[in-house]
């Protein structure tokens, strides 16, 4: 069955996809560090980081839409959270409504706050998505590792990514199999239940696979601890990437 | 010829009740090939993981004169190789190369004889150009063989497969089958294949509900049709 991969053009043989991916994600964390440090009227300053971006996505031959269709997924979210923003902060009123015993405020360091947040997170998620895309999940995920984060935040992100298309899949063919079986489209109530009925089963079933899992791990001499081989090595280019994005960024604080 | 496994009295009750191994007694010695026959439920897959201390039970298994308990596991689980059935279940490493060294590398090996036994384990099974491919990327064959080389990375004494061709289509049933011809080393193959049994296995276990039936030579077992009959495996 297709599935979306978040790694689809991971495998692809650019400057940016052949940078060791510690060096990628330690580049990408100070990048977003300084995105969400930066002065939120540096306007310049954002439109810098902007092209930067652009300028990387452009060398790693990811498709532009690739990239911007992901972020549509998350910049909703952020949106609905930012919204309330100019109305919750106080400051110097720039506008009140009254609706009813209900006073709203509309104030100034509030829309400064939220221009923040959303230009701030649109940059660090662009950041983000570019990271992802050019670096296999594997190895993202042993990166990470290297870097001292959690074994457990480890093991648990890596068989989410083995595992969650088998769930999947599964889900789908149940889902096809009680469709076959009933004639009608059913809406309303007896559809919660039939989607209830296959998110029980799923659960069973993923239990059940977890103890086979971990039973199979068990046979070649699991102990607690997932053990993997160092893949990495760093060479000159990574040390170029890192310096030449960290000079760039300290620029963009003197325009 | 020497004794590689041992089992005793051995009986088995699910924590849910299910009896699913009744007083079995059964004797293997290295070099051997077993096929181990029997309906769905006959308790085949439970008696396999006895074999490498997944389940511990009353009676005794003895794997190269070691009792298989607590204190022997690390030793008995190098020794012996367990298959899973589903290769979903043996495969779980996010890359197949993690996984064929997950054997090898909690066998405490250091990193450069990790590597050789992950080349010689895919070379085998002729998968070595897959090493970084993502097990959800396999096909079902390419996963089952990837599956035998997780197991031939640790090169046990005793190879231990549940269905092996189960699943399989014609041609890569095949190609398995060959597969587990060419490997010198003992073998118990729990299966419902009874042409891979005819071609491979010198001796035939047949199981029924919890109790082994039968136990002898390929050609006595095949040639008792009745036997066969009895337990529906004709
Ligand atoms: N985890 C389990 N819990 C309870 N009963 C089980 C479990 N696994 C298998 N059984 C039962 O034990 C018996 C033997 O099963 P199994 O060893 O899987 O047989 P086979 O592999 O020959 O098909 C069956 O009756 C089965 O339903
Ligand atoms: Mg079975």
């Amino acid at each position: 069955m297709q599935h979306l991969y978040i790694d689809r053009y991971a495998g692809l043989d650019s400057f940016i996809h052949k940078i060791d991916p510690r060096i990628k994600v330690i580049t990408f964390f100070i990048f977003i560090l300084y995105i969400v440090l930066t002065n939120p009227f540096s306007y310049l300053s954002f439109l810098l980081y902007g092209l930067v971006i652009l300028f990387l996505i452009a060398i790693s031959r990811i498709p532009f839409p690739f990239i911007f269709k992901k972020t549509l997924a998350v910049i909703p979210f952020v949106v609905l959270i930012a919204v309330f923003v100019p109305f919750i902060k106080r400051g110097e009123v720039l506008a009140s409504y009254t609706l009813g015993s209900l006073r709203i405020e509309f104030t100034r360091e509030g829309i400064v706050l939220f221009w923040a947040i959303v230009i701030k997170s649109y940059l660090s998620i662009l950041c983000m998505i570019l990271l992802t895309s050019s670096i296999k999940f594997t190895s993202l995920l042993k990166s990470l590792e290297k870097l001292k984060i959690p074994k457990l935040f480890i093991m648990i992100a890596s068989f989410m990514y083995r595992y969650s298309f088998l769930i999947i899949d599964e889900a789908q063919r149940m889902q096809r199999a009680k469709k076959s079986r009933a004639f009608k489209n059913k809406k309303g109530l007896s559809a919660v239940k039939m989607l209830s009925n296959i998110a029980g089963v799923l659960f069973v079933r993923s239990y059940e696979r977890a103890e086979r899992v971990y039973l199979a791990m068990c046979a070649r001499g699991f102990q607690g601890e997932i053990k993997t081989l160092d893949t990495f090595s760093i060479v000159p280019r990574d040390i170029m990437f890192l310096v030449s994005i960290f000079a760039t960024l300290l620029l963009i604080q003197f325009v | 010829m020497q004794k590689i496994i041992e089992i005793k009295n051995l009986s088995y009750i699910y924590p849910d009740g299910t009896v699913a191994l009744k007083d079995i007694n059964l004797d293997i010695f290295k070099g051997d090939s077993i096929g181990m026959i029997g309906p769905n439920g006959a308790g085949k897959t439970t008696l396999l993981l006895h074999l490498n201390g997944i389940l511990i039970s009353n009676g005794s298994v003895k794997v190269c004169e070691l009792p298989v308990n607590e204190r022997n596991l690390d030793k008995i689980r190098q020794r012996v190789g367990l298959v899973f059935q589903d290769p979903d279940d043996q495969l779980f490493m996010p890359t197949v190369f993690d996984d064929v060294a997950f054997g090898p590398i909690n066998m405490g090996l250091d990193s450069d004889r990790v590597r050789i036994k992950v080349d010689s384990a895919l070379k085998f099974v002729d998968m070595e150009d897959y090493k970084d491919r993502i097990g959800h990327h396999l096909s079902f064959g390419e996963k089952k063989r990837v599956s035998l080389a997780t197991i031939m990375s640790m090169e046990p004494d005793i190879l231990v497969l549940d269905e092996p061709t189960g699943n399989l289509d014609l041609k890569h049933r095949k190609e398995f089958i060959n597969l587990l011809k060419d490997m010198n080393i003992t073998k118990i193959i729990a299966t419902h294949d009874m042409n891979m049994v005819l071609s491979i296995c010198s001796k035939v276990a047949i199981m029924d509900q919890g109790k082994l039936i039968a136990f002898d030579t390929t050609e006595k077992i095949f040639g008792n049709k009745e036997l066969l009959a009895a337990h529906g495996l004709d």
